[in-house]
């Protein structure tokens, strides 16, 4: 469904190696987690398969033989897009259902797509007057409302309660095996990821990459995230507890697989 | 008080003109408010001023259309030109718009200021001077608010869509850059035949505070254009008759009136929320 050969990329105004050498395939049915420290490339990848930058770049994207260097290359309809919760302006007053109207028609699909999220009887209240859990699900009923084949999630469980990320995963994972539809999200929780996902890639600056979930081992984690994915785990868990308590690790080595 | 509006003769037309307007950035002041567009908006009316100074340098107060269609093309070419600098400027954007506005505003001011056809018309097209109204300028506020509805009635969905997230509505297939472009026309067309009427320093309120209090007080995105139309058309009636009631600049009067009201819309919602 989704190809990338060789794909290098470095912004041009600094020369800063974002992506290096990176060949991965996604087939239907697939779900590919994007991991990695913040800074690390994971969003600049995911604009690079969706066309996004327009930079030259080496390597090549393909969505079923098809090359793509725009959003405008994939086919009508094929593509889904979850973005970042905190870049969605809330303040518009705009109900669940009118937020599905934008880009949907068809009655039918709209209470289909808001059944499938489980949010049919909360269609008629404001987007900004629900809780972070059902404003994810409402703007993933808006990716999902025309069943693409291909569904993009960006950081889709940032700042939800545990309970609002797993129910989020398993409507995705639902998604995926009803349709046949390759899933791309990037993520910071690490052992969500590995969990729900087919494959895994993890990224830090070129520095590393890989795509074979197997193969990817703690230790290799590990030296990415410049700390021990132990301490990852416990900054997921218990963000409160932690978040002050300062660490620091020392990382020399490079890794290709 | 309102019966004045029948008796004397300029007064119809500013009633009828006032009233196309409100309707027409009623209809775009949510859309503008939305997509952060209220600054850029700002700089688009300020540098009409160019535009109409050269306007009136080729052509005569009487030649109305030949006026507005100079104006608007000069202004659209300038603005065009701000906003395809904004995508590859390295100054931020908000410093760039500032520096446009501010200097094609200032050679306005020159060229009126060295043009004897134009002086002492400067004020008037500033701050609006209904006297000045003629029978061509609503037959071109009527054609422009049918433009203005058709075109905003055909996209708003896209626009709405890029105000929630511009990266999602384009990977919707929405042309950002095609669609801002056109707002910023838009907001060109409607300043360019407001210039009698408010002038194209207080046209900024009507851009603003109607799409400000819809995008505050409707409950459904459907509803937001009424609320925002009817805001838009109430103060600015209220405004005129004060204006013609106690001999105040209309322009100004029909601007604190809408401010007043935004203010007091938000006091008397707390009040309500207190009761409750």
């Amino acid at each position: 469904m989704i190809k990338l050969e060789n794909l290098t990329f470095s912004y041009p105004i600094d020369n800063t190696l974002v992506l290096k050498n990176i060949s991965l395939q996604l087939n239907a049915r697939e779900s590919l987690g994007i991991i990695g420290p913040n800074g690390g490339g994971k969003s600049t990848l995911l604009k690079v398969i969706l066309g996004l930058i327009s930079t030259p770049h080496q390597g090549k994207v393909f969505f079923e033989n098809i090359e793509i260097k725009s959003p405008s290359d994939f086919p009508k309809n094929v593509l889904g897009y979850l973005p970042q919760h905190q870049l969605v302006n809330f303040v518009l007053p705009i109900q669940v259902y009118e937020l599905l109207e934008l880009i949907e028609n068809d009655k039918t699909k709209i209470k289909a797509a808001l059944d499938r999220v489980d949010l049919w009887n909360l269609r008629h209240k404001l987007l900004r007057e629900l809780s972070g859990g059902q404003r994810q699900r409402a703007l993933l009923a808006q990716a999902l409302v025309k069943t693409p084949r291909l569904l993009i999630l960006d950081e889709p469980t940032q700042g939800l309660d545990s309970h609002a990320q797993d129910l989020l995963h398993k409507i995705i994972a639902n998604y995926k095996n009803e349709f046949d539809a390759g899933i791309i999200i990037v993520d910071h929780n690490i052992k969500q990821t590995l969990q729900f996902c087919d494959k895994v890639i993890c990224l830090n600056l070129g520095l590393h990459w890989h795509n074979e979930k197997n193969l990817l081992t703690q230790d290799i984690i590990n030296s990415l995230y410049h700390c021990e994915l132990e301490h990852q785990m416990i900054h997921e868990s218990k963000p409160d507890s932690v978040h002050s308590h300062h660490h620091s690790c020392d990382h020399e080595g490079e890794h290709d697989h | 008080m309102i019966t004045d509006f029948f008796q004397y003769d300029f007064l119809l037309p500013a009633l009828i003109g006032i009233t196309l307007l409100s309707i027409m950035t009623g209809f775009i002041s949510p859309l503008l408010c939305a997509n952060h567009f209220a600054f850029i908006g700002s700089a688009i009316s300020h540098s009409t001023i160019l535009g109409l100074a050269i306007g009136l340098w080729l052509f005569n107060m009487e030649q109305t259309v030949a006026i507005y269609a100079t104006t608007f093309l000069i202004t659209s070419v300038a603005v065009m030109l701000l906003a395809f600098a904004n995508q590859r400027a390295k100054l931020p954007s908000d410093s760039l718009i500032g520096v446009f506005y501010t200097s094609t505003m200032a050679l306005g001011l020159i060229l009126f200021s060295i043009n004897p056809r134009a002086q002492g018309q400067m004020n008037s097209f500033l701050f609006g001077n209904i006297l000045l109204l003629t029978k061509a300028d609503l037959w071109i506020l009527v054609l422009t608010t049918l433009v203005v509805f058709a075109i905003v009635y055909s996209f708003h969905k896209k626009w709405w869509l890029m105000s929630l997230n511009p990266e999602a509505a384009e990977i919707q297939g929405i042309n950002i850059l095609y669609m801002q472009y056109l707002f910023f026309l838009i907001i060109t067309l409607v300043t360019v035949v407001s210039l009698k009427l408010t002038g194209t320093i207080l046209i900024n309120t009507l851009l603003i505070l109607p799409g400000s209090f819809a995008l505050r007080f409707s409950r459904r995105l459907h509803t937001v254009f009424i609320y925002s139309i009817l805001f838009s058309l109430i103060t600015s009636f209220i405004g005129l008759v004060l204006a013609n009631h106690y001999e105040l600049p209309p322009g100004s009067s029909l601007a604190t009136v809408q401010f007043f009201c935004f203010l007091l819309s938000f006091l008397l919602e707390k009040v309500a929320r207190l009761k409750v």
